[in-house]
């Protein structure tokens, strides 16, 4: 079903819906519309300043109209990403009373509706908990410990305790690596930053082969290398992209869960997903942690994550028309062709 | 601007045929299983309908023993 009542127009026109994509709502409707990206609003909140459960729905109705339905031509490339078939499959369910690691249950069930169809999933909000259900249902679907998570985050995320549960926040990649839905060596951190992770966490990590590029690594070698270096460890692999708005720096997404100074600019985040996008077979992303209650009045955080998740699927339609070089741009738009 | 006119236009136009009107069904999901057993440690194994806790090793709202001036170095 497409929310868009005229042929042509913006966002504004239409019903709310992610990217302002058609609706599905069960893998027989995947399946029969032969859907290649399934957006799906997460709305578990588990931070400490409460909103995220609101930035999926919000993500449906940002401060923008500007935007074209489920396609446009991204900039870099000049590939038209409507090529690809994208849905809105509805929100998966958060019960508020419940103990999130109910809640982290029902996001692995409706993801594993969405692979049933051999359809991307691509989460829309919520928190960072929520990943583990994604891998958890990747790892269903594939096999335990044949992808990579590409995890983008001013934090480590493999905190050592649980005060009480054993997934959250903070802790949901730790016990993801214990269990074997991805071995340690296949999670490769981007934007890592703060006064952490501690002694006994880094240890941890080490022994565990934590692919972990800090800002440190940034600022001392430069975007560029550590681009570089990030793809080739990515090379050749399925990607599961899990993406905490609080890896980018906070002038870019100030409405996030947890902020801290000094991570990804805009153009770093969106370079990096066109690039991942292109090279590497994505198997499902996420996009998490935006708070829309801390937003500014233009939604500036979510217009950011919005065009974040447009970069990732002008890169996979790339990757579709056979571009292969995850640094490609459109000559057209690098020099005057005249 | 003309180009992706047309591309909306003949994505709306799939559209209309590639979802048929099975798009409102309200039945329920084939894939009514959760997370498996062995990768929820938060089930209790003798009844996954409760949750258990953490290690006790994770202690709450501990105190110091003598809250002072000179608090202790982080453990880590
Ligand atoms: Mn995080």
């Amino acid at each position: 079903m497409n929310p868009q009542r005229y042929k042509f127009g913006e966002l504004l026109a239409g019903f709310p819906t992610f990217l302002g994509a058609p609706m599905a709502f069960t893998t027989e409707d995947l399946k029969a519309g032969k859907v290649d990206v399934a957006l799906v609003g997460i709305s578990i909140g588990d931070q400490p300043v409460p909103g995220g459960n609101f930035g999926a729905n919000k993500m449906r109705a940002l401060t923008d109209w500007l935007a074209f339905p489920a396609g446009g031509t991204n900039n870099m490339i000049g590939v038209d990403y409507g090529k690809l078939t994208i849905a809105d499959y509805g929100n998966v369910g958060w019960n508020f009373f419940a103990q999130n690691q109910r809640n982290v249950e029902e996001v692995h069930r409706v993801v594993a509706e969405i692979l049933a169809a051999d359809t991307i999933p691509i989460g829309v909000g919520g928190t960072h908990v929520q990943t583990y259900g994604f891998q958890t249902a990747l790892a269903q679907k594939y096999g335990p410990g044949t992808f990579v998570t590409l995890h983008i985050d001013a934090h480590y995320d493999t905190y050592m305790y649980g005060f009480g549960r054993f997934v959250h926040n903070g802790s949901f990649l730790k016990v993801a690596i214990e269990k074997g839905l991805i071995n340690g060596s296949d999670l490769i951190q981007v934007g890592l930053r703060g006064e952490y992770p501690d002694n006994a966490s880094l240890q941890w990590m080490r022994e565990q082969k934590i692919k972990s590029h800090y800002m440190a690594a940034i600022e001392k070698k430069g975007w560029n290398a550590v681009l570089k270096e990030i793809l080739k460890e990515l090379k050749g692999r399925k990607v599961h992209i899990s993406w905490d708005m609080d890896g980018m720096d906070p002038a870019a997404a100030p409405a996030v869960g947890t902020q801290d100074p000094d991570g990804l600019s805009a153009a770093q985040g969106l370079q990096l997903l066109r690039a991942v996008g292109i090279q590497n077979e994505i198997i499902a992303a996420e996009f998490n942690e935006y708070n829309p209650l801390l937003d500014d009045a233009h939604t500036t955080t979510g217009i950011l994550m919005d065009r974040l998740i447009r970069s990732l699927l002008a890169g996979v339609q790339a990757r579709k028309e056979g571009i292969t070089d995850p640094l490609y741009y459109d000559p057209e738009r690098l020099d005057h062709v005249q | 601007m003309k180009t992706t006119g047309c591309i909306i236009l003949l994505a709306v136009v799939a559209m209309a045929f590639a979802f048929p009107a099975a798009v409102l069904s309200a039945e329920k999901s084939t894939l009514k299983a959760g997370i498996p057993d062995e990768w929820a440690p938060w089930k209790d194994p003798n009844n996954p309908n409760v949750i258990i806790l953490q290690d006790d090793k994770d202690k709450f709202f501990e105190r110091r023993e003598r809250p002072g001036i000179q608090s202790e170095r982080r453990a880590s």
